[in-house]
């Protein structure tokens, strides 16, 4: 069995969330630009290794959020190109829902006044 | 959380072993390519471009794992590959997979077999609706128990029905036997008396037309659906036909569905009737008796109300019964237990033994997988130290054990199917409800269960008792881990064997009591056939003509022979003595004594002068004697209104040979015609003639008296002991079996230890060899160590068997629970058993070479 960190399952869940909305943002994208951007918009926060993240496309592509077909990068590499599915789409606006609404209660617990 | 899809993609990816990962890699590389060429473009050299990227992107390797992990399910894709190579392993051992297989194969084939009979027989429900709200009710003796049991009378049946709230639809029932004689052969059925509430109590219509009613006619009949087929060619216009039974023609009023039983037949007494179509009842007409107040009923079911305990409906029943006759107990047992009771406690045995022979077999083949895994400890240790984790090790230990106990349970499954048939058919004859017999989804699940289970732990316990810095240690292979436990097993083995064989002894021992047991009567040279006679005059003149059969020595008619179980008793009073007492009624014409071997003590037997216009003469054996008159000479007392005694004769065993005799009144056939009718008649032929030629003679006989008088069920009377005893022989050679297995199993299991101490002490021994130790001196080093096990399983073996045999009390007879000599004769035997297994690994040690040993390192 994978060896779980404790904390993977939170991580998990938000890497899945940020990779489907990186896909919604840039279109279809290979695996680096979208790493690439994580990094960027996190500035730097959010480094993910190959090790993470092709196991996360791969997990969302079973779960049947993305699709991912070979290509050719501009400068001639042939790479996997990932885009969003219409079931991917529903579950980024799920997820989504679901993170702000989350965050706002955690927000209010932490901000409390007492 | 995962979806179903995310599974199933797995699930394929996992299932396609052949498949290929070159695409992730491609994938990995084609990230790693695009990081180099971002590095370069940024200036970097590409020796550090490469370095770069590996820094950012992270490793390749471990990525590419992780996706493989992802793409498949990786336990079951490894689980896939441990079973390979247990295959692989199993197939390179075939003496040991075929010894591991084999005792599992016998294992679970006994208990498949008999978890078979005990679903069908004891668990699987009756089939009607809410079967266990139906109730027998009876009524005892409640002073003395050991005495005939009292009756239930007619104004206990109608104040039950009056005033009982806990118990409804109570009906009387009396199963008799008549002969069809419409047909071409006369056919003799199963016939039973009952009144009309019978059919509510079991809560079954009629599949054509309809049961019985209140206000039928006595010559109303229902009959059964197999009865309707064979006689009435399902005619489904049956309704209003007629049947002639004894003479009397009955109008059909409604065919029963097809598997409608009542009552169910105990096994061995279907013999009673001597029925044509097994012990199933065919008829069901009118009570036609008149019922008196003071008339006997001989046996009520009902059906209790909902929530009424059985416990609350033999209170209410007794009180109402004792509202009539003060002293008196009601018992209300539910029919399942009137069904199956009395084959509960053997049946039980069964499984308890075919269970230890199951234990037997497991510990036998976790015994060879933990001597294979002590030789193969060095290995583990070295897998363990390059990393592979011990739940990775256990697992491949499961997956052996998995392995075995599923080709054992394919093969058990196919003991069970192929021993079931016999089984069925020897035990149809003993065991009721044996038509539902078979393999169902209780017996597949034990099956399942235990397979799964012995699996399991075959795996874990070798597996997880790798010490790895031990084995890691030992150059030598295998430096005995585990000795103990394995030492253990096979202590449990032979202590199982021990039990397994007390109980069979035991048994052995009762059978052989049973034989010898004095029947009072003589069986060897007796022919007993079943003939339903029409009157007095003619049974004397069957009587007359077949005495005239040249070589017949004597020959005379009995109501029921002896060992035929259901007693016809009842109350007597002695003039000048008070109280009342009970004894068992036989009706008899005046050879039956000699015809049977049963002595005459005192006075004298019937004579043709005893007729219908004489005076009522009796005989009662040694046992009314003792009891009733054991003060005083018994020849010329009078039973009131039944007659004077004239005669005593010897006991007889006439419920079973393990029973005691009891009090016995014999009536002569000439002047109680009716009761013999409402009995039946057995015609019982003493003579020095084969009994083919007997039989047939007789047959001529009886036609020369009344050509439409049928013979039935013609048998020795050996066959008749025989018979009864039937239950018991299969249950000893059940056991028998089973304690067979387990020895052979044990035995295996005692060789398979020390063969392996001697594999593992070659080189010791070889240095003894060489330092001057006598061949003698090496065989007594490995006999003893295998006399030391069979020692130790002996002592646990009697310590269990004491504990065990106490259930087997109920079906003893002349013989202790703990009985010292089976105890030391299956110890000797043991211990032989445990040496002879022995002899082939100390051989072996003995002709080892030292000087080969000692270069092997």
């Amino acid at each position: 069995m994978a060896n779980a960190a404790p904390k993977t399952d939170v991580l998990q869940g938000t890497l899945d969330l940020m990779v489907l909305r990186t896909l919604e943002a840039l279109g279809p994208s290979h695996g680096y630009t979208v790493a690439g951007r994580i990094e960027q918009i996190s500035s730097g926060a959010v480094q993910l290794n190959m090790g993470t993240l092709y196991p996360a496309l791969m997990r969302l592509e079973q779960r049947g959020f993305i699709r991912g077909d070979w290509g050719v990068t501009e400068n001639n590499r042939r790479a996997r190109f990932y885009r969003l599915t219409a079931a991917g789409r529903r579950q980024l606006a799920a997820e989504t829902a679901e993170w702000e609404r989350m965050a706002a209660i955690m927000h209010s617990l932490l901000h409390q006044q007492g | 959380m995962p979806t179903l899809r995310e599974w199933f993609s797995r699930l394929w990816h996992t299932l396609r072993p052949s498949h290929r990962d070159a695409d992730l890699e491609d994938e990995l590389r084609a990230h790693l390519a695009l990081a180099e060429d971002d590095a370069r473009g940024r200036g970097v050299a590409p020796d550090a471009a490469r370095r770069a990227a590996i820094l950012r992107a992270g490793p390749l390797a471990p990525a590419l794992d992780a996706m493989r992990d992802q793409r498949r399910l990786p336990w079951m894709a490894d689980f896939g590959v441990d079973l390979r190579r247990a295959f692989r392993t199993l197939v390179h051992h075939p003496g040991f997979a075929a010894t591991a297989v084999l005792s599992l194969a016998l294992g679970i084939g006994a208990n498949t077999a008999i978890v078979s009979v005990v679903s069908g027989v004891l668990l699987r429900p009756l089939p009607f609706p809410h079967p266990d709200e139906i109730v027998q009710v009876s009524v005892m003796n409640a002073s003395d128990p050991r005495l005939p049991a009292q009756y239930v009378t007619g104004a206990d049946l109608t104040a039950w029905r009056t005033h009982a709230r806990s118990v409804r639809a109570l009906a009387a029932f009396l199963v008799t036997s008549r002969t069809l004689q419409d047909g071409v052969e006369p056919e003799r059925l199963a016939v039973v008396e009952t009144q009309a509430p019978l059919f509510a109590a079991l809560g079954t219509h009629a599949a054509i037309g309809r049961t019985l009613r209140d206000d039928d006619a006595p010559d109303a009949a229902v009959i059964s659906a197999g009865l309707w087929q064979r006689h009435f060619s399902s005619d489904p216009t049956i309704v209003g036909r007629r049947l002639t039974l004894d003479g009397q023609s009955f109008i059909v009023v409604g065919v029963m569905p097809h598997g409608f039983q009542f009552p169910y037949p105990r096994g061995a007494s279907a013999d009673l009737w001597s029925l044509d179509n097994g012990a199933s009842t065919d008829v069901w007409v009118p009570w036609s008796r008149r019922l008196s107040d003071q008339g006997r009923v001989d046996s009520v079911i009902g059906r209790r109300q909902h929530g009424a305990s059985i416990d609350a409906a033999r209170v209410e029943l007794t009180a109402i019964a004792n509202g009539l006759v003060a002293g008196r107990h009601v018992n209300v047992v539910p029919l399942s237990d009137v069904v199956a009771g009395h084959v509960r406690l053997p049946l039980l045995v069964l499984l308890g033994a075919s269970g230890l022979v199951l234990l037997t077999a497991c510990a036998n083949v976790a015994n060879l997988l933990l001597a294979r895994a002590a030789s193969r400890a060095h290995e583990t240790a070295v897998r363990a130290a390059l990393g592979a984790s011990r739940w990775r090790l256990v697992r491949q230990h499961v997956a052996e054990g998995l392995l075995l106990s599923g080709a054992g349970g394919v093969c058990g499954l196919l003991v069970a199917v192929a021993a079931m048939p016999p089984l069925v058919a020897i035990a149809g004859s003993y065991l009721p409800r044996a038509t539902d017999i078979g393999l169902d989804w209780r017996v597949l699940a034990v099956l399942a269960g235990v397979c799964l289970a012995a699996g399991v732990v075959f795996g874990v316990v070798p597996g997880a008792r790798v010490d790895l810095e031990r084995d890691m240690k030992s150059g030598e292979r295998g430096n005995a881990p585990h000795g103990r436990v394995r030492d253990g097993l096979v202590v449990a083995e032979v202590a199982l064997a021990f039990a397994l064989l007390v109980g069979a002894g035991l048994l052995l021992r009762t059978f052989v009591n049973l034989r010898h047991a004095p029947s009072g009567f003589d069986a060897a040279g007796v022919l007993t056939a079943h003939i339903a006679v029409a009157n007095a005059d003619e049974s004397a003149a069957i009587d007359a003509r077949v005495r005239s059969i040249p070589g017949v020595q004597a020959a005379g008619f009995v109501s029921l022979l002896p060992l035929q179980e259901s007693g016809w008793f009842g109350r007597f009073a002695i003039d000048g003595r008070d109280g009342m007492g009970s004894a068992e009624f036989r009706y008899v014409t005046p050879g039956y004594f000699r015809a049977m071997g049963i002595p005459i003590t005192r006075g004298r037997t019937f004579t043709t002068a005893d007729r219908a216009d004489a005076a009522l003469a009796l005989v009662v054996n040694d046992a009314f004697v003792r009891q009733y008159l054991p003060d005083v000479d018994p020849i010329g007392r009078v039973l009131h209104d039944r007659g004077e005694i004239v005669g005593v004769v010897g006991d007889v065993r006439q419920v079973g040979l393990d029973e005691s005799p009891v009090p016995e009144i014999y009536y002569p056939v000439a002047q109680n015609f009716a009761q013999l009718s409402s009995v039946g008649s057995t015609l019982v032929v003493r003579s020095d003639q084969p009994f083919p030629w007997l039989a047939d003679a007789i047959r001529a006989a009886v036609r020369d008296v009344n050509p439409h008088q049928a013979t039935f069920r013609v048998e020795p009377m050996t066959d008749v002991v025989a018979a009864s005893m039937g239950d018991r022989t299969l249950y000893v050679s059940l056991l028998g079996i089973f304690a067979i297995i387990g020895t052979a199993v044990a035995a295996a299991g005692v060789h398979a230890v020390i063969a392996y101490l001697v594999a593992t002490r070659t080189r010791e021994i070889g240095i003894r060899l060489a330092l001057g130790a006598t061949t003698g001196d090496v065989r007594r080093l490995i006999m003893r160590r295998g006399a030391a096990l069979v020692a130790v399983g002996l002592a646990a073996g009697g310590v269990a068997a004491l504990l065990l045999t106490r259930f087997l009390q109920g079906a003893l007879f002349g013989v202790a629970a703990i009985d010292p000599l089976t105890f030391a004769g299956v110890a000797v035997l043991l211990a032989l058993v445990g040496l002879v297994a022995s002899v082939g690994p100390a051989e072996r040690a003995a002709r080892i070479d030292p000087a080969v040993t000692m270069r092997i390192e």
